[in-house]
């Protein structure tokens, strides 16, 4: 269970963050939703760990973010929305790179590789260097290198940006079998992404989060009972 | 565990400048900049010495034109390529990340120094040398790299992209290497004797010299192995301060 206490984040003298609470458990994908500028990558950030809260805290399983970093980090993996994979490395590099992070052991990381390259059909490019690969093929290949350490939460920025439609419903198909088991935060301005993926969505706007709901009451807010509709209102737009 | 996180990430440092083949041209412009100093800018035809003191001089110049090319992508490509958001979410410290770079930028000036050791042979047959002399300056050579790295790939990691890292870092390396704080103090201010004991402490020209002219003295090492020090703590409070 992941749970966000009161979280508060100030960049460059603007308040980001104003005291977040919610909690997330297993078995959840979780739709994080909000206008450009609301705050979902520096709530993102600071739930991977990049950004330290000025106040508040995250705690994993019992686990504090900030004073059990490393328990905690080996746990959850991030995605960023320009995906962070190193353009001068082969796939396969980046896997082990990443294996070698998370401290994965050569039978550990066998045993996923194979499965991720077969689940996200990278098998073709495992040797290719990065920065010849499709925008698709990065966005697979920056997943793989998160979800090698099977973790228990796994937070991902715009996760289907730039991908064709049949590599949208394979990636949301394989996230929602995922998070059956495990938590999946995704960030999104696709609605239709929410309606086929998510259990629960929060909404945030100006830093605050205004909705923590199920995509079924979120779509019960206009008479049109559709999950875009009920954004603009809630958002204002 | 933290020198497996080093270790890891000195690797994956190492194989990019191969990758990159940055090394090969920066080798060649090393060996080109080593033998025009060496052979043409001294008076090395006439009067070689034994421990090929002509050779040693000039390092630190080259040194500080050389290495901020090493290091000006180390941090610069992290930001670039977003890199950096997934690196600082992994379990490992930030210690780490900054020893392992730094690492990797030191063994490529290791072997830049290396790939001199032919010049060190050939001269050998012609001209009797102290070779046990010269293994301890190419070993106080190497040091005094590893101060520029580290210092070089802290003034880096303050900037965001690849042409700032190398500018700022060329001129704190130049300075470093160049001035003589302890002929300035001497100049100005002779009757400070504060300043002119600092001037000397740390003038990082003086400490090479000291060192490559016989006069090995263990605060001319302490004084390399604590710039690596002093540079590498910098290096990670500027991580944290990009990060913040």
């Amino acid at each position: 269970m992941l749970v966000v206490k009161n979280i508060t984040k100030s960049l460059g003298g603007r308040t980001i963050l104003h005291h977040i609470n919610f909690c997330l458990r297993k078995g959840e994908v979780i739709a994080l939703l909000g206008p450009n500028g609301a705050g979902k990558t520096t709530l993102m950030r600071c739930l991977s760990g990049f950004y330290t809260p000025d106040e508040g805290e995250v705690v994993l399983n019992g686990k504090n973010l900030e004073k059990q970093r490393f328990d905690v980090l080996q746990r959850l993996a991030y995605v960023p929305e320009a995906g962070g994979i190193y353009p001068d490395m082969t796939v396969y590099e980046y896997l082990s790179f990443m294996a070698e992070l998370k401290h994965l052991d050569k039978q550990q990381f066998d045993e996923n590789l194979s499965y991720l390259l077969k689940a996200l059909d990278l098998r073709e490019v495992i040797n290719q260097r990065c920065e010849t690969l499709s925008k698709g093929y990065k966005r697979r290949t920056a997943l793989a290198g998160a979800m090698l350490s099977r973790p228990e939460v796994l937070i991902l920025d715009e996760p289907t940006e730039g991908l064709d439609p049949q590599q949208k419903q394979h990636l949301r198909a394989f996230l929602k079998k995922y998070g059956r088991e495990d938590i999946v935060l995704i960030s999104t301005h696709i609605m239709e992404e929410v309606d086929a993926m998510a259990d629960r969505v929060l909404l945030i706007k100006d830093g605050k989060l205004v909705c923590d709901t199920t995509p079924e009451d979120l779509k019960k807010i206009t008479p049109d009972k559709d999950i875009e509709s009920s954004f603009c209102t809630i958002v204002g737009r | 565990m933290f020198l497996r996180d080093v270790l890891t990430c000195w690797g994956k440092e190492f194989r990019l400048y191969f990758q990159s083949r940055i090394v090969y041209l920066l080798l060649f412009v090393y060996a080109a900049m080593a033998a025009v100093f060496t052979l043409y800018a001294s008076d090395f035809y006439n009067n070689t010495a034994v421990n090929l003191y002509q050779f040693f001089r000039f390092q630190p110049g080259i040194a500080a034109m050389i290495v901020p090319a090493l290091t000006m992508r180390l941090w610069a490509d992290e930001y670039r390529h977003n890199t950096l958001e997934v690196l600082l979410a992994q379990p490992i410290s930030y210690a780490a990340i900054a020893t392992g770079k730094f690492l990797a930028a030191w063994s490529i000036a290791g072997i830049m120094l290396v790939s001199s050791a032919g010049f060190w042979l050939i001269v050998g047959v012609m001209v009797p040398l102290d070779n046990g002399w010269i293994a301890a300056n190419y070993l106080f050579t190497f040091l005094m790299a590893g101060s520029l790295c580290a210092v070089s790939a802290a003034v880096s990691a303050f900037c965001y992209n690849v042409l700032a890292a190398f500018l700022s870092s060329l001129a704190v390396c130049i300075v470093l290497a160049a001035a003589r704080f302890s002929s300035w103090a001497e100049k100005f201010m002779p009757d400070n004797l504060l300043i002119m004991q600092l001037s000397k402490a740390f003038d990082f020209g003086q400490q090479y010299n000291d060192l490559i002219s016989g006069q090995a003295r263990f605060a001319a090492v302490a004084y390399f192995v604590l710039v690596i020090g002093a540079a590498l703590w910098v290096n990670i409070i500027a991580v944290e301060y990009k990060r913040s």
